[in-house]
């Protein structure tokens, strides 16, 4: 069960992917709307995983990841990024992202990210390479 | 330069130096003694000489003054005498000595000299009267000459001068002097030269000696200690050689010697045996290793090369390493080996830069997940060299990468043809599924192509036309992509951009709007897609635009109907009979359509079995209905065109060496007689090989003599017949015909057999048609039987409630289907009477324990042993038979046209014997728990009696 930081400055987006990650059996342990906030509620909260949205209007993605970084090196930053934004996705992990996952976000992709980072919630799905079945 | 020389010259020089010095030095001494012998002998000789000398000089002297003494002794006698003559000859004898050159005699009274005798040159004296100027020089030895006479005093009568010449006899003694001297020398020289050769022979002597000692040194040198060393070298050396692997083996060091050498040298061998050993062992693994890697190195690049994808890999300056697979340089049409991997995969700057960043950005951060995330954002498709290549990033131990390139333009080439061949899927599915929508949209499309026209009002503007017919293109185009119709779409798609792009240009006249509907060929686009879709399901598709759906329920509910009303009465009118038989046929197949499948069917056994046929057309009148009696047999003709296109056609290199055509021809067709059906199935192959059906019976002892061709064609019906030597998936196993008889039989058919080798094979079927339907349905009673129609579905529910609804395990094997002589029926059988069209027995019974178990999951209680009882068991029994019967056959009969009558169930076991007309089967399902047994009996009034009072 991890707590998550959700951050975007849509409330659509935000509400979409909370709705996944209750899904997967985490907890939705806050939601920011801008990268100020983000910022402050993980100092707070000290979550096991934040979800960033790039654009945002007061400070970016990438600038609330640097100055998170400043106090905590640990969290789990993924940004949340639609297609065009490559070097942009680089240079959040440059500044501290650890993924990434591209928009339109689905649950598959979240449970695949969050299997990726902590490997005790990997989940099998579909298309992994082993039959669990004969 | 070697240790000898090292060693011995040195020696020898020493020696030499020292024997030199030596001799030189005893050379030296030898000489000094030599010439102080020499000038002391010398000094000795020239003393002695000249102490002679003086002596004899001396002597001479002394003598030479006694000769003159003598002389005068003589000479005074004589001149006393005056005897000038006679004196001459003694005197002379005095110039008979060498030295004495004259003498001179002075006669002191005649004042005169008396004589002077000289030599002359032959050394005879002569008298002269005055001696030569020469006499000057001689020495003069002066004697006087006196003579006493008698009793006087002695007188001097005058003097005699000897002329000595001095000179001479020195010279003469010098000149012996010269010759002893001379001797002498002769002597020293003699006493040197025998010195110079004694020191000569000692030189050399001694030399020899020396020569003789470096030798024999350099002999016991080399032997001793050198040879043993040199062995010990070489020895080594090959050694050493050996362990470099420059000589393939070693020997051991040959020194048999007592000595420190020995003892070296057999340490050393020890030594090289061990090492030796040792040395080919890890040699021998080394070889073995090396090949192993070499083996492996050539599988795994055979297989790198072989795999057809491009492995490669570079470093963090972006260097390809020499190892790469083939593929790579098929790939990038040149040698990668060196180069630059950026440059090679991209073109655009910012593509370049991005990669590196990218690159040298996962090298840097050690995060499986950061560098998953960075990987997934390099390109992982490219189009190189004209291929679709796919890239896959993996980084390697030591900041390498691992690019690998697979060429996926066929893969691409293939979805994309999948894609498309999809999308065919779809509008067919959707074609189907809402066929109503297909068939009205079609309409509207055709609508519009012919009535475009009369839309564009020109008393409107443009703008208003163009809108209007945009608005019904695109509507028309959101129903044909709601069908997937996309080459309709597409063309759609196309005229809404020309008007909208029409629209935007301020368009002003409709002339363009017309020119552009007018020019585009509407019909032809949609017949693209209707092409595919006949080409699919078939060109009645397209043409069954008048056909409607309806639920059988409400066409069989209305049979009923009618045919419940037809019961009740007496007398039936033909038109009466007409509507019921019209109706009738509303849920009865046409002929024509159940074996129109075959068609698909044959073409895809041909095309499976690499045969080919003409595509035929089931000829025959559309209408003729295929009764539903017939309709078994009809789905039994499969096994007909089976074995035409395996036995009978040909394969297409056969038939064209037999003068035939390539393609094979089968045909079949119906025809309607009053009395029968006849269904003709015709091919042009092989024809039936009569001598190896007769072989065949004659393995099973079946004699064929005297029998038509005709009646042996019949044998191929036979149960488990078959010419085939092997099975394969489509025949042979001999069951296919057999089946077809089977179902001839039950339908009283007739077949007829015409076949002629190499010209093909014709099966005719004539079903006899029983007649007026009307009658039929009274008739049920007598006419229908329960039959196997009824016994599959009481089956299939038997066992599905057994397996599914209580999990019995059903053994799989065949269930037992028989007819037996008589009906054995348990005790708690349960037996339902039907009524109606059809009038028929159903028993269900079981083995006590399989009822038991039924009991137990059925009341989900265990432990029935005590309570188990009759009441229970029957109970039980009755509701078994109501799930299985109620659900099986309410789908296959309707109920109203069979009545199931309660079912009743059996206290004591019961026997039924067949009666004559009657039709009695069982099957048998067997359980783990025990058996179930289903009887089916028929028609019930045979059975009546048996059944009084139940």
């Amino acid at each position: 069960m991890l707590k998550i930081l959700v951050v975007d400055d849509s409330i659509i987006m935000r509400n979409t992917v909370k709705k996944y990650i209750t899904s997967l059996g985490h907890d939705v342990v806050a939601e920011a709307q801008t990268g100020v906030e983000a910022v402050s509620l993980c100092k707070k909260l000290n979550p096991d995983l934040l979800t960033m949205d790039i654009t945002m209007p007061d400070m970016d993605g990438i600038e609330a990841v640097e100055k998170i970084r400043t106090f905590d090196k640990d969290v789990n930053i993924v940004m949340v990024t639609s297609h065009a934004q490559k070097e942009i996705v680089v240079q959040a992990i440059k500044a501290g992202a650890r993924s990434y996952m591209l928009k339109p976000v689905s649950e598959d992709k979240l449970a695949v990210i969050i299997g990726d980072i902590f490997p005790e919630f990997k989940v099998s799905s579909e298309f992994d390479d082993e039959f669990l079945d004969d | 330069m070697k240790l000898v020389y090292k060693v011995i010259i040195p020696i020898v020089i020493v020696f030499i130096l020292f024997f030199s010095i030596l001799l030189n030095y005893i050379t030296n001494s030898q000489e000094d003694i030599v010439s102080k012998f020499k000038s002391s002998v010398n000094t000795l000789a020239i003393e002695q000489f000249d102490k002679r000398k003086t002596e004899k000089l001396s002597t001479e002297n002394d003598y030479l003054d006694f000769t003159a003494f003598l002389a005068s002794q003589i000479a005074v006698e004589y001149v006393y005498n005056y005897e000038t003559v006679n004196i001459e000859a003694p005197l002379s004898k005095f110039l008979s000595m060498n030295s004495i050159e004259g003498i001179l005699v002075y006669d002191t009274i005649g004042k005169e000299n008396f004589i002077t005798l000289i030599k002359d040159e032959s050394g005879n004296p002569i008298r002269v009267k005055t001696l030569p100027g020469s006499f000057a020089s001689y020495k003069q030895f002066k004697k006087i000459m006196s003579k006493t006479a008698l009793g006087e005093r002695e007188e001097d009568y005058g003097y005699v001068i000897i002329y000595y010449n001095e000179a001479l006899v020195k010279q003469v003694i010098e000149e012996k002097q010269k010759v002893v001297m001379g001797n002498l020398e002769h002597i020293k020289n003699e006493i040197k030269e025998d010195m110079d050769s004694m020191m000569k022979n000692q030189t050399m002597f001694i030399l020899a000696i020396c020569i003789v000692l470096a030798l024999f040194i350099f002999y016991m040198v080399q032997k001793i200690v050198l040879n043993p060393l040199g062995k010990l070298k070489i020895g080594l050396d090959e050694f050493f050689l050996f362990l470099q692997n420059k000589k393939d083996s070693t020997s051991q060091i040959q020194l048999n010697l007592n000595d420190e050498f020995g003892q070296m040298a057999n340490s050393l061998n020890e030594n090289i045996a061990v090492s030796s050993r040792l040395h080919e062992e890890i040699f021998e693994l080394n070889t073995n290793l090396e090949n192993r890697v070499e083996e492996k190195t050539k599988e795994v690049k055979t297989l790198l090369n072989n795999t057809g994808q491009g492995f490669l890999s570079f470093d963090k300056n972006f260097v390809i390493d020499a190892e790469y697979s083939k593929e790579c340089s098929k790939l990038f049409v040149q040698d990668i080996k060196g180069k630059n991997i950026v440059d090679l995969l991209f073109f655009e700057n910012e593509e370049k830069l991005f990669f590196k960043d990218v690159i040298l950005d996962t090298l840097n951060a050690k995060d499986v997940v950061i560098r998953k995330s960075l990987l997934s954002l390099l390109p992982s498709n490219i189009i190189l060299n004209k291929r679709a290549l796919k890239l896959e990033y993996k980084v390697l131990e030591d900041d390498k990468f691992m690019l690998i390139l697979t060429n996926i333009t066929s893969e691409i080439k293939l979805e994309k043809k999948i894609k498309k061949e999809q999308q065919i899927l779809k509008m067919i599915v959707a074609v189907v599924s809402d066929s109503d929508i297909f068939y009205d949209i079609k309409k509207d499309y055709l609508h519009f192509m012919s009535t475009y026209k009369t839309i564009i009002d020109t008393t409107k503007t443009p703008l208003f036309n163009l809108s209007e017919v945009f608005r019904t293109l695109h509507t028309i185009k959101g129903v044909f992509a709601q069908l997937y119709m996309t080459n309709t779409i597409d063309f759609l798609h196309y005229l809404e951009t020309q008007i909208s792009q029409m629209i935007k240009g301020n368009s002003d006249t409709n002339g363009d709007l017309l020119a552009l509907l007018e020019e585009s060929d509407f019909k032809a686009v949609l017949q693209q897609d209707l092409n595919i879709i006949k080409d699919i399901l078939g060109e009645d598709f397209l043409d069954s635009e008048n056909i409607i759906k309806i639920d059988l329920n409400d066409i069989q509910s209305l049979q009923k109907k009618i045919s419940y009303i037809l019961e009740q009465k007496e007398h039936i009118s033909s038109e009466c009979k007409e509507i019921f038989c019209q109706v009738q046929n509303l849920t009865s197949q046409k002929l024509i359509n159940l074996l129109k499948p075959y068609i698909k069917l044959s073409q895809q056994l041909s095309n499976r079995l690499n045969k080919e046929i003409y595509k035929f057309e089931v000829i025959g009148d559309k209408d003729v209905v295929a009764p539903e009696e017939f309709k078994p047999f009809i789905k039994s003709l499969g096994h007909i065109f089976r074995n035409s296109i395996d036995h009978g056609i040909e394969d297409p290199e056969t038939r064209v060496l037999n003068n035939k055509d390539k393609t094979g021809t089968i045909l079949c067709n119906f025809e309607k007689e009053n009395d029968y059906l006849q269904i003709i199935i015709s091919d042009d192959g092989a024809g039936i090989d009569c001598e190896k059906i007769k072989q065949k019976l004659s393995l099973r002892d079946i004699n064929t003599d005297g029998l038509s061709n005709n009646e042996i064609y019949k044998f191929i019906f036979e149960d488990n017949f078959s010419t085939k030597d092997n099975i394969t998936l489509v025949s042979g196993r001999g069951i296919g015909m057999s089946a077809v008889k089977a179902e001839l039989e039950k339908i009283n058919a007739q077949v007829e057999i015409q076949s002629k080798p190499n010209i093909g094979t014709t099966f005719v079927f004539r079903l006899p048609l029983v007649h007026d339907l009307a009658n039929n349905s009274n008739k049920s009673n007598n006419e229908h039987n329960l039959d196997n129609s009824f016994l599959d579905p009481i089956i299939n529910r038997s066992i599905t409630f057994l397996n599914t609804d209580l999990g019995i395990e059903w053994l799989k094997e065949d269930i037992d289907v028989s007819t037996p002589p008589k009906a054995v029926l348990n005790k708690h059988t349960a037996i339902i009477k039907t009524i109606g069209s059809i009038e028929g027995i159903i028993t269900i019974g079981y083995e006590e324990s399989l009822l038991e178990k039924i009991a137990e999951l059925f009341y989900l209680k265990e432990n029935w042993d005590d309570e188990y009882e009759d009441e229970l068991a029957k109970n039980i029994s009755s509701e078994v038979m109501n799930i299985i019967v109620g659900n099986a056959l309410v789908n296959t009969f309707d109920e109203s046209a069979i009545t199931f009558l309660p079912p009743y169930v059996l206290e004591e076991e019961k026997t039924l014997e067949k009666r004559q007309n009657s039709t009695m089967t069982l099957a048998i399902i067997k359980t783990q728990f025990g058996n179930m047994f289903v009887h089916l009996l028929g028609p019930k009034k045979l059975f009546e009696d048996e059944f009084k009072g139940l």
